[in-house]
């Protein structure tokens, strides 16, 4: 597995260089021009992209990126609200400093997992393309996002906290014009609900 | 423009105006009764010469010239100041409206003592005079004061004008009133200057502040990764000993610090992102997950939440808000905890409460920044509560927290 690691912190990228050894060769790159040249130059499997990397902008790097269907997980300092979470040119996913190493690797086996993923998730009226990250038609999805739709396709209880994560699902359900949506059931935690209309 | 200036202003704006209308009704109504007094001492003396000035009784002076120092007679005659103004003065006698009709005890017979007025006919005046023959004294016809008096059988009934007199007290009312509006006028204006003045050094304060702190709290979380991905290394090299572990529980808490953080000031910048949400699910959903928490640490958990409860309001910033508040019960309750939620006339109402070791009384420094009550528990951030005013501001609602009886109750309205 080939991992590009982007981050304007160099003992940051020096760090995880080593910690993320054992996953894969790892390619870092401390600014946006950088990202760009070895994203035309080398094939990765997945790319780690701090919310600010010098000299390119951010969004343009995400979209660049996942033009080339490579999935990226975002790095960032901040909680990330379901405003942000239901704007276009989504990453696949977003990590929150300050984070753990066993959680960034969890998240890069779940997103490639997914990218590679071949099945369909069906969630009331919707379908799910997972490794397209795409709501069938519709909006992208982040793996918090797919990992509820995953649960609740299986009829496994979810009880996120994720507050931001079920709304914004939410808004993306009723922008692909479903009559699903997802609502707190007492005791039985989150479940899909289809209005008959 | 800062809620706190806009209320500083209505708050200075009511103490004026209460001050102002307390001042000059003062002034008014001290003005009035004493129009009244004066009216009622020219009754009086005209009551003591039997209703007329010229009734014969009161000698100016052997010479028939004004004397000043001269006393009138009369039973309530003492007192009276004499001069040239003075109410027994030829001034007066010229100058005043009024007319005196003497009727006989039973009222059949009317004879006009004195009749000096022109707005009436000496007929309207037996007529007048006659419908006031049960009262004593007062008002008649808004201007007129009025005196019913007895003497020998013969009751008197003595009207004089005063309109010209209450005229004088009506302007000093018009000019309060319209003077009152132009300094709550002026007084407003000045306030908007002063207002400023007052609140943007706080608010520059305070944006400084809260700069400080979202700047400082995002330069903070990179270098945690590292500490704590550099820490890791080392263990894997040399294999995980006490400073390392010492090295990982700091993180952990500088991890939470940083968290919570995160939250200050969060709906500074921008509105908030409403949405109709399930106030009622949210808060059974948060309780649902956190209710074994609760039994582990030996506290007693009871809700009574309304079902369907729904509110318009950023389902994030709720959602958290609960976690917050249950958070905030089971780390300080000693044995029981309670939670409400109910809709009371279209505003939702949330009731937090637990027992506690704190004295009675209003307790609203708890949603203060930093701030720790006395019963704080260690690694408390006193910045959990400070998260919960910030979300009820933003939302327009109001949070109150006070211990009674032993009982620590956070209200919020929304």
């Amino acid at each position: 597995m080939k991992i590009l690691f982007a981050a304007a912190d160099r003992d940051l990228l020096e760090c995880y260089q080593q910690l993320l050894a054992g996953c894969g060769e790892i390619v870092t790159a401390f600014d946006g021009t950088q990202v760009l040249s070895l994203i035309s130059a080398e094939h990765f499997d997945v790319a780690i992209l701090d919310s600010v990397v010098p000299r390119v902008d951010h969004k343009t790097l995400v979209v660049k990126i996942r033009e080339k269907h490579l999935p990226v997980i975002v790095l960032t300092e901040e909680k990330v609200s379901a405003r942000r979470l239901a704007e276009e040119a989504l990453p696949n996913a977003y990590l929150s400093y300050p984070f753990h190493s066993e959680t960034l690797i969890a998240v890069i086996q779940n997103v490639l997992e997914t990218a590679s993923s071949d099945r369909r998730l069906t969630v009331g009226d919707v379908e799910v393309v997972l490794s397209d990250f795409r709501i069938a038609g519709g909006a992208g999805l982040t793996l918090d996002e797919i990992k509820v739709l995953h649960s609740l396709s299986e009829g496994k209880a979810v009880t996120t906290r994720d507050g931001a994560c079920v709304s914004a699902l939410n808004e993306k359900l009723a922008a692909v014009g479903s009559a699903t949506r997802i609502r707190y059931r007492t005791k039985k935690g989150f479940e899909p609900v289809t209005s008959d209309e | 423009m800062n809620k706190a200036e806009k209320k500083f202003r209505w708050y200075a704006i009511l103490v004026i105006f209460v001050l102002l209308t307390v001042l000059l009704s003062v002034i008014n109504g001290v003005n009035v009764t004493m129009a009244a007094s004066d009216a009622d001492e020219l009754t009086q003396m005209l009551a003591d010469r039997h209703g007329s000035f010229r009734s014969g009784e009161y000698d100016p002076g052997a010479s028939g010239e004004y004397d000043p120092g001269a006393v009138p007679p009369g039973e309530s005659g003492k007192g009276f100041r004499m001069g040239p103004m003075g109410p027994d003065s030829p001034e007066m006698n010229a100058s005043l409206r009024y007319f005196t009709i003497a009727f006989t005890q039973k009222g059949e017979t009317a004879e006009t003592v004195a009749f000096n007025i022109s707005s009436v006919t000496e007929d309207e005046a037996v007529e007048w005079a006659s419908s006031l023959l049960r009262e004593k004294t007062g008002w008649t016809r808004v201007t007129y004061r009025y005196r019913v008096y007895r003497d020998h059988g013969t009751t008197y009934v003595t009207v004089i004008d005063q309109g010209r007199e209450l005229l004088a007290s009506f302007r000093i009312l018009i000019i309060s009133a319209v003077g009152e509006v132009l300094v709550l006028v002026i007084g407003w204006l000045l306030l908007l200057g002063i207002g400023r003045k007052i609140y943007a050094p706080l608010e520059e304060a305070d944006r400084k502040q809260k700069n400080f702190i979202k700047n400082a709290n995002k330069e903070f979380r990179v270098p945690l990764t590292v500490i704590d991905g550099n820490t890791e290394l080392t263990e894997r090299k040399y294999g995980p000993d006490e400073q390392t572990r010492s090295t990982h529980r700091q993180i952990a808490k500088m991890n939470e610090l940083v968290d919570k953080l995160g939250s200050v000031g969060i709906f500074d910048d921008e509105e908030i992102a409403r949405a109709q949400i399930p106030v009622s699910e949210y808060f059974c959903a948060a309780l649902d997950r956190e209710a074994d928490s609760f039994s582990a640490r030996g506290v007693g958990l009871t809700a009574e939440i309304a079902p369907d409860v729904t509110l318009s309001a950023d389902p994030e910033a709720i959602s958290r808000l609960f976690d917050e508040l249950i958070e905030n019960a089971r780390k300080y309750a000693l044995t029981q905890a309670a939670f409400a939620l109910k809709s009371e006339n279209g505003v939702v109402v949330i009731l937090a409460s637990n027992d506690t070791d704190l004295p009675d009384g209003p307790a609203d420094q708890a949603f203060d920044r930093f701030t720790k009550l006395e019963n704080a528990k260690e690694g408390s951030t006193g910045l959990g509560l400070s998260y919960v005013k910030e979300v009820v501001r933003a939302h327009n609602g109001r949070a109150q927290a006070a211990v009674s009886g032993g009982i620590f109750t956070l209200r919020i309205t929304l």
